[in-house]
């Protein structure tokens, strides 16, 4: 060979060595990349020999990187599961073809630790063309254990969070995989409590139920819908009139569901809509009892000035007037006498004209006009002067508590003082006919009787009593039924007021830390309306009051725990003491020369028992059955002198 | 790695394959596989500095024996011959790391490529040299470093000569193999034997 054609075959064999250390870098560059995947990749036989095996595959064996040659693939499975996995392989080695997309398949592999670690595996052949000289596989293989745990907090997020959480895809329609609390919030018959019961149905039927909706909501609710596809800048333009509250009755009851929206959007477009939903029954229940309670109370301040503005002698009147057409209108639909009622009702506005009650005047004329109508429904009657009534017997308690000296008779009551008169014209009569001691017997007779003169009865004390639990238990959030029994019994003014202290204390007490709420009665198997009842009897020279209600009752041991860091007793002594006892110790001199040093529960009924003591009450006996409520018995002298 | 099973003893490498009563080759083709087996030993001792050297004899029992490979072709009239190294990194890179006296830690994989490439061209040199003696003249390739896994592709025809061996020292070892056709260079019967020689170069 000539030098020429020997130069040109030297740099041919260089190109071509250039050529093959590109190509064997290029190909260690891809080796390397394959070594470092996060997942396992193996290579191997039939037999379960390894060939290959990237570095995460070899962690996996447990080897060394680059040494898996001859190692045993099986191992990484549990003995129990390799035959299910030598299935899979013989159907690759027999049906190579069906496998040249690879199969995927879930199996638990084994750490040398004894661990258990989900996999997600995808099998193939590796070269089905040429299968039949070496059967060879592969196998990737995927830890899914970071996969899960995030799957498992995800779903305690979704199962434990007090939030609905749904997506609404492109048609409209509710995607798989919502938060559990979906199914509380939105009860739907046949599907909640499935799984995925509510996935693919249309939003609005979940969403927005047409009964619970007005024309205005069902226009909005549409264009929740509209939304999807449109640009996200019209979403956020639109959004403020997509339904935010909507009402969902369930169980009798119902919720208030707030609604927010989040757009999920592609390229400027919304693909899907993300929902929020939050439980606001409570909040929107107390913002209703709260208007309630305002528009109640501004009632009651109009009503109060109305009756305070009022002519002092002229109110009393029209209070009375206002008693007396009260009874003979509740006569008339008794009766069932429209006509009568029609007649008599005039009277109520002049009455209520003469003591410038507006507001009733201006009710009874407007209603007034309603009777005039040729054909008149009792119930349309009856509930318009269901509001009519109310508003008097307002005037009628707001009087009543207004009134300064409530419970003393302005002037002598007339058949008391007739029955004064007959009793000076006995004695008189018989110190004419020498009968002294008969004479004597009527005047202490009627010492006697005058000594009642100042005496008011004590159910006077009930309106104000009505009205503070009403007022307090609007302010709990609580309903409660009162009721009085008072057996006829009158007190002196002094004594009264004392013992309106007392009462009033008791019920508050009663209702702040006795009655519960209407949810948390209910789950404790009460009625959902509490109860508390004032009794007063005449027992011989005795009056004998007993107050009890049905509320939460009052935990020795909690009082045991107060005496004891207050250090009114030791926690010895109060071991040693029965309940009832316990009890007792709240009304016993010396812990209420402490109470004032205590707060809350035991503070209030230290002042009551400071009041009982100030009014002569023997016999103070307290008892509790925790859970069902507590029961408070006294008793006073009917002539103790104050 | 050391195979444990499907180990012969280890046999010195003056029991030649041409010697042998059950010969399943030709004369030509003991001889060249002999040749290739005497300059894969002696090249290891001076390149590896690696005094003692053994020979394993041993079937493999996978076509794939180490997780790399690398690869030569020794290629003239009359044939051509593969000739591989198949090693761990682990084990070449305590070779390198005593011959050079370094840390394994800076030994890296660029040195193994490189050393291991050497070490197989300096092998199939000798044999090129020693074919020449008897007018058998062939080019050599570059060598190319790849995975052992590269040997499931291979495809093995029709009356290929394949023989594997193994060379074993003191803290790892490599296996060697190579290929050619039955009746490649029939003139390598005539290569002499030849005295051990004391000039040979080390090369790194």
């Amino acid at each position: 060979m000539t030098l020429i054609p020997r130069l040109a075959a030297i740099q041919n064999l260089q190109a071509s060595h250039d050529m093959i250390s590109a190509l064997e870098d290029s190909k260690a560059s891809i080796e390397r990349l394959v070594d470092e995947m996060p997942h396992a990749i193996f290579v191997f036989d039939f037999e379960g020999r390894i060939y290959k095996a990237n570095w995460e595959a070899c962690r996996l064996i447990a080897a060394e990187n680059e040494s898996y040659i001859d190692r045993r693939l099986f191992d990484i499975f549990d003995r129990e599961l390799i035959p299910v996995f030598q299935q899979k392989l013989a159907s690759a080695r027999d049906n190579p073809l069906l496998f040249e997309t690879a199969h995927e398949f879930e199996l638990a592999a084994q750490t040398r630790s004894g661990q258990s670690l989900p996999y997600l595996w995808a099998l193939r052949p590796l070269a089905p063309r040429d299968f039949r000289r070496l059967s060879l596989f592969v196998l990737y293989g995927r830890n899914l254990t970071d996969v899960r745990s995030f799957d498992l907090e995800l779903s305690r997020i979704y199962s434990n969070i007090s939030l609905g959480i749904l997506t609404i895809d492109s048609d409209g329609l509710i995607e798989p995989h919502y938060s559990r609390y979906c199914e509380y919030l939105l009860q739907m018959p046949m599907v909640s409590g499935m799984n995925n019961g509510f996935a693919r149905l249309p939003y609005h039927k979940l969403l927005f139920r047409s009964e619970c909706l007005s024309p205005e909501d069902g226009e909005a609710a549409r264009l929740v819908g509209r939304a999807l596809g449109e640009s996200e800048h019209w979403f956020e333009a639109t959004k403020g009139q997509f339904p935010q509250l909507v009402q969902r009755r369930i169980d009798g009851g119902s919720l208030w569901i707030k609604i927010d929206y989040y757009p999920i959007a592609r390229n400027g477009v919304v693909e899907k809509i993300l929902v929020i939903l939050e439980n606001r029954t409570e909040i929107v229940a107390e913002r209703q009892e709260r208007s309630r309670w305002i528009r109640r109370n501004e009632a009651a301040v109009r009503r109060i000035l109305e009756v305070q503005n009022a002519d002092g002698m002229n109110i009393d009147t029209v209070v009375a007037d206002l008693k007396e057409l009260m009874a003979g209108l509740d006569g008339d639909l008794e009766k069932d006498d429209i006509e009568a009622f029609r007649k008599r009702l005039p009277n109520l506005r002049v009455a209520a004209s003469h003591g410038e009650l507006r507001t009733l005047e201006e009710m009874v004329e407007v209603f007034a006009i309603s009777l005039d109508r040729p054909t008149l429904d009792r119930d349309m009657v009856m509930r318009g002067y269901a509001s009519i009534r109310s508003e008097a017997m307002e005037i009628v308690r707001i009087h009543a508590t207004l009134n300064l000296e409530p419970y003393a008779p302005s002037r002598m009551d007339t058949a008391l003082s007739h029955s004064f008169a007959t009793a000076l014209d006995q004695a008189l009569t018989s110190m004419k006919n020498g009968q002294l001691p008969k004479a004597k017997k009527i005047l202490g007779d009627l010492k006697k009787s005058l000594r009642f003169v100042n005496h008011a009865n004590v159910a006077s004390l009930e309106p104000y009593l009505t009205d503070l639990v009403q007022v307090r238990s609007m302010q709990e959030g609580k309903t409660v039924r009162l009721h009085f029994e008072w057996d006829g019994i009158a007190l002196p003014l002094p004594k009264l007021r004392r013992l309106r202290e007392i009462l009033a204390v008791l019920l508050e007490q009663s209702l702040s830390n006795g009655i519960e709420k209407p949810a948390r009665r209910q789950m404790a198997g009460k009625a959902a309306i509490g109860r508390i009842h004032v009794q007063a009897k005449k027992k011989g020279a005795f009056l004998h009051f007993h107050l009890s209600d049905d509320g939460r009752g009052v935990s020795a041991g909690l009082l045991r725990e107060i005496f004891a860091m207050r250090r009114l007793a030791s926690p010895e002594q109060l071991q040693a003491m029965s309940d009832e006892a316990v009890l007792q110790l709240i009304f016993q001199s010396d812990f209420l020369k402490n109470s004032f040093s205590m707060s809350g529960f035991s503070a209030n009924l230290g002042k009551v028992s400071i009041s009982l003591k100030r009014m002569g009450a023997q016999d103070v006996k307290m008892s509790s059955s925790l859970g069902r409520g507590v029961s408070l018995e006294f008793r006073i002298e009917q002539d103790a002198k104050d | 790695m050391r195979l444990q099973s499907g180990v012969r003893p280890r046999c010195p490498i003056e029991l030649k394959i041409s010697d042998s009563p059950q010969l399943k080759y030709s004369a030509a083709a003991a001889r060249i596989i002999d040749l290739v087996r005497e300059a894969s030993i002696d090249r290891l001792k001076t390149h590896g500095q690696r005094p003692q050297v053994d020979l394993e004899i041993v079937e493999p029992k996978l076509s794939v024996q180490s997780h790399w490979m690398v690869l030569i072709l020794l290629a003239g009239d009359g044939g051509k011959l593969t000739l591989k190294a198949h090693y761990s990194a682990k084990d070449i890179r305590a070779l390198i790391s005593r011959a050079l006296d370094r840390d394994e830690a800076s030994v890296h994989d660029g040195l193994i490529s490189d050393f291991m490439k050497e070490y197989l061209n300096l092998t199939a040199g000798a044999v090129k040299a020693r074919l020449s003696e008897v007018g058998i003249y062939t080019g050599l390739s570059i060598p190319i470093v790849t995975r052992g896994f590269d040997e499931v592709w291979r495809r093995s025809g029709e009356a290929m000569i394949e023989n594997y061996w193994r060379l074993v020292w003191a803290t790892g070892s490599l296996g060697l193999s190579i290929a050619f056709r039955e009746g490649t260079w029939p003139d390598a019967v005539n290569i002499p034997n030849e005295a051990k020689r004391d000039d040979d170069l080390e090369f790194l």
